[in-house]
């Protein structure tokens, strides 16, 4: 079953479901686990000729990030903890944006607590709509918004002085 | 402008700000996953529906479960299953108390006869039977020498081996019986018996 659609899918949403994934896993194996076992499942659940539902592959991919986390969290605790100096950053390199602010900005979003991190990520970085990121974490539209805007406020806070300007 | 109108203004400020800070964070891109992912998704695609778990780079996949697999669990279940169900089989089975009246006893007619007192088990000394105990007076409501119509076996309790007239050791067995007889006005009477056996033991 070697469908092309799913090529097309896989392009547009493989990068956002591994920063996604990453939120709960530090290390990008783990984290493209989780990835590989959500879009599988969401995809294989698809009738022929259907696309999967955006948020539900999120979900199926955060679900799969917290199972792997709660079975390695029984053998190393301590991976997931630190992803600073993390030999793979979560951005691509890019010529046009400040290194030295893209790590700020990693660094800072790790320091958020999950609920405001992954809202935030979902909402920028995956491109979701509020009603979106509210359908793929199964909360309320409000509730979803009002922590993002809680998460962007902490987050500009945490960086640094000069990563503060636009990139 | 009142307070009202102040908070929608900040309000609308704030997701102003917070939406030019999400389209100048969106300029950072997700770094792309390996080439591997891609060709793990495909073979996953690829395998049957029945394949559990997904390709991995960091564990090898599980072979696919056969017949053989389930085969040698259900081995080990039924194993288990007959591990723990052998205790039970050996255990000896507790007799109905209607048969639970020791043969030895009755065989060598040495069962006391019915109303036989018992010795006060709460004095220290051990207990001492007399040979020949003597008969409880019989209740008013019932006619001498009548015969009961039932009998129901309420408990048996062995009190071990104890001493008749200080000397001779037996061990002591009693049975409580509940007798029915029937009544004069045509009522059914009932009474308590207590049966003592007494078996003469050798101590060695």
């Amino acid at each position: 079953m070697d469908d092309p659609a799913w090529h097309a899918w896989y392009d547009r949403h493989a990068a956002r479901l591994l920063l996604y994934a990453r939120q709960w896993l530090a290390d990008r194996a783990s984290a493209e686990d989780a990835v590989q076992a959500g879009f599988v499942k969401v995809w294989r659940g698809c009738r022929p000729g259907e696309t999967p539902d955006v948020p539900l592959l999120y979900a199926a991919v955060r679900s799969e990030a917290l199972d792997l986390l709660k079975s390695r969290a029984r053998r190393r605790a301590r991976e997931d903890r630190v992803v600073a100096g993390s030999s793979h950053g979560w951005w691509e390199d890019d010529p046009l944006v400040s290194q030295e602010r893209a790590a700020a900005v990693q660094r800072a979003l790790e320091q958020l607590p999950i609920e405001q991190r992954e809202a935030i990520v979902l909402r920028v970085w995956s491109g979701l709509s509020f009603p979106e990121v509210a359908r793929t974490l199964g909360e309320n539209e409000n509730t979803v918004a009002a922590r993002c805007r809680r998460g962007l406020a902490a987050l500009e806070k945490l960086l640094p002085e000069g990563c503060r300007e636009p990139l | 402008m009142n307070r009202f109108e102040n908070d929608d203004a900040r309000e609308e400020q704030g997701a102003e700000a917070a939406e030019g800070m999400i389209l100048d964070l969106a300029r950072l891109r997700p770094a792309v996953p390996s080439q591997t992912l891609r060709e793990r998704i495909a073979a996953d695609l690829a395998a049957p529906l029945s394949r559990e778990a997904t390709s991995s780079a960091r564990s090898p996949t599980p072979a696919p479960r056969s017949f053989a697999w389930l085969a040698e669990r259900m081995l080990w279940a039924a194993g288990g299953a007959i591990a723990a169900a052998v205790p039970f089989l050996l255990q000896p089975r507790p007799l109905p108390a209607e048969t639970n009246r020791p043969a030895a006893a009755v065989d060598q007619g040495q069962v006391a006869p019915r109303g036989a007192e018992a010795p006060d088990p709460s004095s220290g000394a051990p207990p001492v039977i007399a040979a020949e105990p003597q008969a409880i007076a019989a209740q008013p409501q019932v006619i001498a020498g009548q015969e009961p119509i039932a009998e129901e076996s309420l408990a048996w309790s062995d009190d071990g081996v104890q001493f008749i007239d200080g000397q001779i050791p037996a061990r002591v067995i009693r049975h409580w019986v509940l007798e029915r007889f029937p009544g004069a006005d045509g009522n059914g009477l009932v009474r308590p018996r207590e049966d003592v056996f007494v078996v003469p033991v050798a101590l060695r």
